[in-house]
């Protein structure tokens, strides 16, 4: 019987690796965010001109490897990222704009976290 | 305890496991034919007799001895067994199976590096492609194990056993009584209004009943124990007899003139039936009885004439009467219609030509050089006539001899009377 469980145990959680680092999560999101093109609500966030991707790394604060997740917190901001991934999980998967509205909408302290306001 | 879940896990697979059978039976060779002496219970059989005014009845108990034959054949008794499921889950498990521990055994060799082209909901990378294996090895594992399992008992549960037995036929089977011997127990004579009288006879002696001693009228059976006891037809006349005897006792009359003619008969019957235990009392009254009924015939009256079974056809009445005696002309037997009244009672048939009409329902029957009244009851329908000349044939009961104006011939009453082949 001891054998059983661990090997439930390796079904149950095969399907997932291990927890990516915190700079990785942000990442992703803002690269969601700013899969070309760019829903309406995102483009504020940015100055006319400028990279999507890049100004909102820089201004979350995502850009450095050594990012972590202060305010919002992680599971905030994992709860906040569940609707981006609601097209797909492809990292490269245009979110909906429905989605991303739904986001920002549920998650303003996020959508702050983007612009690099507190 | 370990070896509980293992075990758990074969009896679920096993009754998931359709296995059917068939059986079928074969007769072998003939090995033997032997013969089985049985005895088995038989009953008491009464002998009654009777010297008037007693009634004796003597007991004799027996078994009954049967021989049966016996043939002994070889029986094979086959039974089949197949499940249709057999196959397909054993190729699923083993394939599954095999699949199974394959990719388990090759998960050392694959990366164990994390999927980090996508994080998931949770924040986590896909999975490595060691868990892939791993979990893709467990699953097909899942899968065929049991498949496997309910495979190999079912296939382990498919063949044909044959069991031969030996089996008996009794082919032919005798049966005799056996084991006379004497019985003593209560003895009851009984009829139809209750019990007559009631012994109980020591081992080897006769019960006796005397006349006064019967509470009924009528004794017809002997009862041993509460069963009736066989009574051969001698018996049965004895106890018609002495049953007649009472009756007639019970009856007595002043004048056999003053009885109506059903009571006439009835008593001529019984007259005759208790002759053969009492001859010289009964002769002078069966004599005036038969005298009146005779009496009474020649007046015409039907119910002076004997009545037998009802018939509704020659054959009917060939069938219920079972004629021995032939009177036909030149026949054998038309030589004893000289001492008719000593066939009285008998049937016959008669072939001959009707020659005169005597009364309404008498004519004269000639059978070749012999003359008989042929008496034609009225309420017969024969289906025609028969005038004179016609030539007829009949299943008659011979009556006596009777006497009509001038003429004493034998009186023959017919039972069917048809035309005879060759009638004009």
């Amino acid at each position: 019987m001891r054998v059983g469980w661990p090997f439930f145990a390796v079904v149950l959680c095969a399907c997932s690796g291990p927890a990516a680092p915190d700079v990785e999560v942000c990442r992703d999101a803002v690269h969601r965010l700013c899969l070309p093109e760019p829903c309406a609500l995102v483009t504020p966030l940015f100055p006319v001109g400028k990279s999507c991707e890049s100004e909102l790394l820089a201004a979350s604060g995502c850009a450095r490897d050594d990012f972590a997740f202060k305010s919002p917190d992680r599971t905030r901001f994992l709860s906040c990222r569940v609707a981006l991934l609601r097209a797909g999980g492809d990292r490269e998967t245009h979110p909906s704009c429905e989605d991303v509205a739904e986001s920002f909408e549920r998650c303003p302290d996020v959508v702050r976290f983007y612009q690099g306001k507190p | 305890m370990r070896r509980l879940p293992t075990l758990a896990l074969l009896l679920t697979a096993s009754g998931c496991v359709h296995v059917e059978a068939t059986s079928r039976v074969e007769r072998g060779p003939l090995l033997r034919t032997f013969d089985r002496p049985l005895v088995v219970e038989g009953g008491v059989r009464a002998t009654v007799t009777a010297e008037w005014p007693k009634l004796f009845v003597a007991l004799r108990g027996y078994d009954l001895c049967r021989t049966q034959t016996i043939e002994e054949y070889a029986e094979e008794h086959t039974t089949e067994t197949s499940s249709a499921a057999a196959g397909p889950a054993l190729s699923a498990g083993v394939v599954n199976t095999v699949a199974g521990l394959v990719l388990l055994a090759i998960t050392p060799a694959v990366s164990t590096a994390a999927d980090t082209r996508a994080i998931d909901s949770g924040g986590h990378y896909g999975a490595s492609a060691r868990q892939y294996t791993m979990g893709w090895g467990i699953g097909t594992l899942i899968v065929g194990v049991p498949a496997l399992t309910v495979g190999l008992i079912a296939y382990l549960a498919q063949g044909e056993t044959t069991e031969v037995k030996k089996v008996e036929q009794v082919s032919s089977q005798k049966e005799a009584t056996c084991n006379e011997r004497d019985v003593d127990g209560p003895l009851a004579l009984l009829s139809e209004q209750g019990l007559a009288a009631e012994a109980k006879p020591a081992v080897g002696a006769r019960a006796e009943f005397t006349n006064d001693e019967l509470k009924t009228t009528a004794v017809e059976r002997v009862s041993f124990f509460g069963r009736d006891a066989e009574l051969d037809d001698a018996s049965r006349r004895v106890l018609d007899a002495f049953t007649a005897c009472r009756q007639l006792e019970r009856q007595q009359v002043a004048s056999v003139s003053a009885l109506g003619t059903g009571a006439l008969m009835g008593r001529l019957e019984r007259v005759r039936a208790c002759r053969s235990l009492r001859p010289a009392e009964m002769a002078e009254a069966g004599r005036a009885l038969e005298d009146e009924v005779k009496r009474r015939r020649e007046g015409g009256d039907p119910g002076a004439f004997e009545v037998g079974p009802n018939v509704l056809s020659y054959e009917d009445a060939v069938s219920a009467y079972a004629p021995r005696l032939k009177f036909v002309a030149g026949g054998e037997d038309l030589a004893r219609l000289d001492a008719a009244a000593e066939l009285a009672g008998k049937p016959a048939l008669a072939e001959g030509i009707i020659t005169e009409a005597v009364t309404a329902n008498i004519g004269v029957l000639q059978l070749g050089g012999k003359s008989v009244f042929l008496f034609l009851p009225t309420q017969k329908a024969w289906g025609g006539d028969f005038p004179q000349g016609t030539r007829v044939e009949a299943v008659a009961v011979v009556v006596g001899v009777q006497t009509l104006g001038e003429r004493t011939l034998p009186l023959l009453r017919a039972i069917w009377l048809r035309p005879a082949f060759g009638a004009p």
